[in-house]
């Protein structure tokens, strides 16, 4: 009789519980549905990919997160294809373009920290400035390894496009460290300064 | 708590500075304390008064002051709602509440919402339900889509109106004091199969709604053309918007310049204006007493005005402005007195472009904002035009907007006050030289104001103090009125500080 008559009163405890989630769970809807746009204003995560880097035969893709309103963190992979050459500024393998021009392909890893002047927002753009660290190894058919790294500035515009789409243009300037691993002269070490032109296409998730 | 800390390290009280209190056998001004803010602040707003406590607005951070001026509590205003963000888009202060309106742009829905909330006034956070008001399609999320809010004269009724982008059509949503909807009417257009603009509007406490306007051909229209391609226009909405009356207001062969509608005791509709004629191209001043509920007119008149009447100063002949000085003053207040005369003021204001280019291919924009000479106007009854005077006044500034520049009025009994920055050597010439601008420069500037009669229209124009003194500017044009006080904010960069003027009767 005592275990019914609490059994009871949990009932009503119960019911009336889930009548005042009713109550509060509807009044909370009735506002959240105006602000409910499937998360594409709240996103923070963006990902990217670089689309004109695949004529020379690095495909990069990468992840951006906004972390507070302002700054940004990204991390990327790079694959190298076995067409793969390095950028324009790197003459002397321009200059030898027989010798360079296949590879046997590699990988790379990419990461930036960028400052916006504004959280970007739908059809605005926004500016930012940006440190970059990158490095990429390969191998030449002569079975030579190469390894560059990559430590610059960058400067970039940033444009929303859509509900989801995004378009980073960014430019700057780099310091690229060069490592040759070969069977007769090890570990030679050559650098200089290379220039920085990137279009990415972004999406939010 | 956060917040309390926060205020107490960004604003910091300068005792010093304390209160100070002016007065001469005119008006009573009484200063409050100083405050100085981490960032320059670009607006800043007095919202008004509840109870024995002032509440300002400066840049997404409500203040609150106590009778004395001194501050009690600052807080900045959060527009996150959960994780989304919201943008500020006006706050007002009606029937002991303070209300924030904020809206939203939802992309997928495509729709632009607006939202109120309340302000707790101890806290000054926002408290209760987010309540949606007035929603519009949007097409694109970044928009620059405006919801108008407008309020009764004794804030007991509230219009939002706005007018989509690329739309004839106007919605008009009414509320009572605590914004509960009265009545809508969505997608209207009042100009029929024609252009409509809204000229003015009047929202009286019975939520009956008058709006005047320009009924015009969208081809080719240009508003001071000429009248015969376009005509005024009043509409009013009775009975919670259930009756609609309109009717063709007719200012034949008149080009109306500027126009301000209000309600008077009698509830009629004043409407008074500045006017030329196309042809003779004479200038004057139109005063329409219209009754509210039939549109019949009471009483109409065009009071025409010498020639050059509304002219430049001396030295800014040589600007050829390019169309008559007219065009250049505006219609700011209309005070309307107990017996039913009415006092209009317009000022001169205009502003002026300049283009500087450093070659090889780089250009300078400069805006000079110029507030001038202020005419007042006083009709009878009947609408006949009793006296005008002019107060010379020349307020010149560079790319601010004008920020310090125009004037605050007050009315008290048979007096109008008028408080404006100006230039001290003004009130040390002789009539003969010419009149010195005001330019926001600290040893220059007094803060002055004129005295003016309304039964024989006599003015007195004195210097209230130096602005040097006090360390701040007004800000005439964010002034409130406060039964008869007016509360204006003083400013300086990063300091501020409120002021209250109280004109004083029977003196001697």
């Amino acid at each position: 009789m005592y275990v019914q008559s609490i059994n009871n009163s949990m009932k009503y405890l119960l019911s009336f519980c889930y009548f005042l989630y009713l109550i509060v769970g509807k009044a909370q809807e009735s506002i959240d549905h105006y602000f409910d746009d499937g998360g594409i204003s709240s996103s923070t995560h963006v990902i990217k990919f670089n689309c004109f880097s695949p004529v020379n035969g690095a495909y990069t893709l990468s992840l951006e997160k906004f972390v507070g309103q302002r700054l940004s963190l990204e991390g990327g992979v790079t694959y190298l294809a076995n067409y793969y050459r390095p950028e324009l500024s790197d003459l002397k393998t321009w200059s030898n373009p027989e010798l360079y021009f296949k590879t046997n392909g590699g990988l790379g890893y990419l990461t930036q920290v960028k400052l916006h002047n504004a959280m970007p927002k739908h059809l605005t753009l926004s500016r930012s400035i940006g440190m970059l660290f990158r490095q990429r190894f390969y191998e030449l058919p002569t079975l030579e390894q190469r390894t560059h790294t990559d430590i610059g500035l960058i400067f970039g515009l940033y444009q929303d496009f859509g509900r989801r789409i995004s378009i980073d243009y960014e430019t700057g300037f780099m310091y690229r460290s060069y490592t040759y691993t070969r069977v007769v002269d090890q570990n030679q070490i050559n650098g200089n300064m290379i220039g920085l032109l990137t279009i990415r296409i972004g999406m939010k998730i | 708590m956060k917040h309390y800390l926060i205020s107490l390290i960004f604003l910091v009280p300068l005792f010093t500075n304390a209160q100070n209190e002016y007065h001469n056998n005119m008006i009573d001004m009484f200063w409050g304390e100083e405050v100085v803010s981490v960032h320059k602040q670009k607006q800043v707003r007095v919202l008004g008064q509840i109870d024995e406590h002032y509440f300002i607005f400066t840049d997404g951070r409500l203040e609150k002051y106590d009778e004395n001026f001194e501050l009690l509590k600052s807080n900045p205003i959060n527009l996150m709602y959960k994780k989304y963000h919201q943008k500020f888009e006006q706050i007002l202060l009606s029937h002991e509440k303070i209300y924030l309106f904020t809206s939203y742009v939802n992309i997928k829905l495509k729709k632009k919402f607006l939202f109120v909330q309340q302000i707790n006034l101890n806290t000054l956070t926002r408290v209760g339900q987010l309540k949606k008001v007035a929603e519009v399609s949007v097409k694109k999320a970044f928009n620059d889509q405006k919801f108008h809010i407008i309020n009764s004269k004794t804030n007991k009724a509230h219009l939002i109106f706005y007018v989509p982008k690329k739309s004839k059509e106007i919605n008009f949503l009414v509320f009572d004091y605590d914004f509960n909807e009265i009545w809508r009417k969505e997608n209207i257009n009042l100009g029929k199969n024609q252009g409509f603009d809204i000229e003015q509007l009047c929202l009286d406490d019975e939520y009956n709604l008058h709006v005047l306007g320009i009924v015009h051909d969208f081809k080719n229209f240009k508003k001071y053309k000429s009248y015969k391609e376009y005509f005024y226009q009043i509409t009013s909405f009775f009975k919670k918007g259930a009756v609609e009356k309109t009717n063709k207001v007719a200012f034949d062969n008149y080009i109306i310049v500027n126009v301000k509608m209000v309600l008077n005791k009698n509830k009629n509709l004043l409407i008074s204006g500045t006017y030329i004629t196309e042809k003779e191209k004479k200038e004057g001043v139109l005063y329409l007493k219209m009754n509210k509920n039939s549109h019949q007119i009471v009483s109409q008149k065009f009071n025409d005005l010498p020639s050059n009447f509304f002219k430049y100063h001396i030295y800014e002949k040589s600007l050829s402005r390019g169309h008559p000085a007219i065009f250049d003053y505006l219609l700011r207040n209309l005070h309307i007195h107990d017996n039913g005369e009415v006092t209009v003021i317009i000022e001169q204001h205009y502003v002026v472009e300049e283009v500087e280019h450093y070659p090889p291919a780089r250009m300078m924009f400069y805006y000079h904002y110029h507030y001038n000479d202020l005419i007042l106007f006083h009709y009878d009854i009947k609408g006949d035009l009793i006296w005008n005077k002019r107060i010379n006044k020349r307020q010149v500034s560079h790319n601010d907007g004008g920020y310090f520049s125009s004037y605050a009025s007050v009315q008290k009994d048979k007096d109008i006050y008028l408080v404006y920055n100006d230039h001290h050597k003004n009130y040390k010439k002789k009539e003969s030289e010419k009149i010195h601008s005001f330019s926001n420069i600290m040893h220059n500037g007094v803060i002055a104001f004129t005295k003016i009669d309304i039964e024989t229209g006599k003015m007195v124009s004195d210097v209230f103090t130096e602005v040097k003194k006090l360390d701040v500017f007004i800000i005439p044009k964010q002034a409130k009125l406060i039964e008869d006080e007016l509360i204006m904010l003083g400013k300086k960069g990063r300091h501020h500080r409120l002021v209250k003027i109280k004109p004083i009767i029977n003196q001697q």
